[in-house]
């Protein structure tokens, strides 16, 4: 069977699960929409606690998919985070795939799978 | 379950979360088009920026009407009141941006649109299909308002302000990722677009211009408001401090 005669719904399985987790993909869409975003503007448009979002931006910073950088501003403290070309080109990817899918499954009719090869 | 992350999902059938400065509340991660939508049009959307300066507007017609109806009939002097109140509030929206920025964040644009995608899965694409009879319909309005109607009608003003008003509005609805701001965008843009050529139905030109201005007053300050309460209820309320490290 060819990869294009798959049970479209199984390909979801390939994805790439560090992005395919809804916060770490809303992050990335919004890093992704932006050249860089500080800590509170992620935080509060995610709707995450301060620690999931730390938790999910040092994964996907481990993962060499975001730059962090921590700077002082009039003494405060300032985090802001930035998709870098590994993270754009890998988003770019994840959405190609999931809109490939996406017209597989919009064609695939369930007794395909049953179909014999 | 592709579905899930997939657009179309309104305003309505994903109410924003009441408290998003509650580090107890954790809710589910919005959908990727509305991160999308506020991630990029952040600053447009920081409405108290320029909705004073539509109310001022708006006002201002107002008052002149009343007091010295002679201004609203000339064909300078509407325009220019409304270009002069954008430039005297550059205070007024730096200090406001500066608010916006202390409570929600700082976000940069990227360089030239950078890396930036087009559009989500689903979203309404902009090709040369739509683009085409955008720009035909486009210049057949500038045709119409600036060289039509000045020399067919006694009004002399081509109403520059309300048509690039318009314009973007009309831009606005094509791109908007909500039906319902597609929606409002499209009938404010065709209101804008409606109201220059009044001309071609009234000759009374202190009507025409008090309607010019007065409609493009009252859209921008409805807009700005609109826009405003869209970013606080993702964001939440408007309250500086919270700049933190992780």
């Amino acid at each position: 069977m060819s990869e294009n005669d798959d049970v479209p719904f199984e390909r979801l399985a390939e994805l790439n699960k560090l992005i395919h987790e809804p916060a770490r993909l809303s992050i990335l869409t919004a890093l992704s929409s932006c050249g860089r975003a500080d800590f509170p503007f992620l935080r509060r448009l995610t709707g995450l606690t301060k620690g999931n979002l730390s938790s999910h931006l040092s994964r996907l910073e481990e993962a060499g998919l975001v730059d962090v950088e921590k700077r002082f501003e009039d003494k405060t403290p300032v985090t802001s985070v930035q998709l870098n070309e590994n993270g754009r080109r890998t988003i770019a990817r994840y959405w190609d795939e999931l809109q490939s899918l996406r017209e597989q499954a919009d064609t695939w009719e369930a007794d395909d799978a049953d179909r014999p090869s | 379950m592709i579905d899930a992350y997939l657009i179309g999902t309104d305003f309505v059938s994903t109410p924003m979360s009441a408290s998003p400065l509650d580090d107890s509340d954790a809710t589910a991660p919005r959908p990727p088009n509305q991160v999308q939508f506020f991630t990029r049009h952040y600053h447009l959307l920081k409405g108290l920026c320029y909705a004073p300066v539509g109310g001022v507007l708006l006002l201002g017609m107002l008052g002149m009407l009343l007091v010295r109806p002679g201004w609203v009939a000339s064909s300078d002097i509407p325009g220019l009141f409304a270009l002069g109140l954008l430039a005297a509030s550059a205070p007024w929206m730096w200090y406001m941006h500066r608010r916006y920025e202390a409570a929600y964040g700082r976000v940069r644009q990227s360089e030239g649109g950078r890396g930036a995608r087009s559009g989500l899965i689903g979203q309404p694409s902009f090709s040369f299909l739509t683009f085409g009879p955008l720009l035909l319909f486009g210049l057949c309005w500038i045709a119409v308002t600036m060289v039509y109607i000045p020399e067919r009608t006694p009004i002399q003003d081509e109403h520059y302000p309300v048509i690039m008003g318009g314009w973007l509005l009309f831009l606005g609805g094509l791109r908007a990722p909500f039906a319902r701001l597609r929606w409002i965008y499209g009938l404010s843009g065709a209101l804008l677009f409606g109201v220059t050529l009044l001309p071609l139905v009234t000759e009374n030109v202190i009507l025409v211009q008090a309607l010019n201005y007065g409609l493009l007053g009252t859209i921008v300050a409805g807009m700005g408001l609109y826009h405003h309460r869209l970013l606080v209820d993702v964001l939440g309320p408007l309250t500086a401090g919270e700049r933190h490290i992780r």
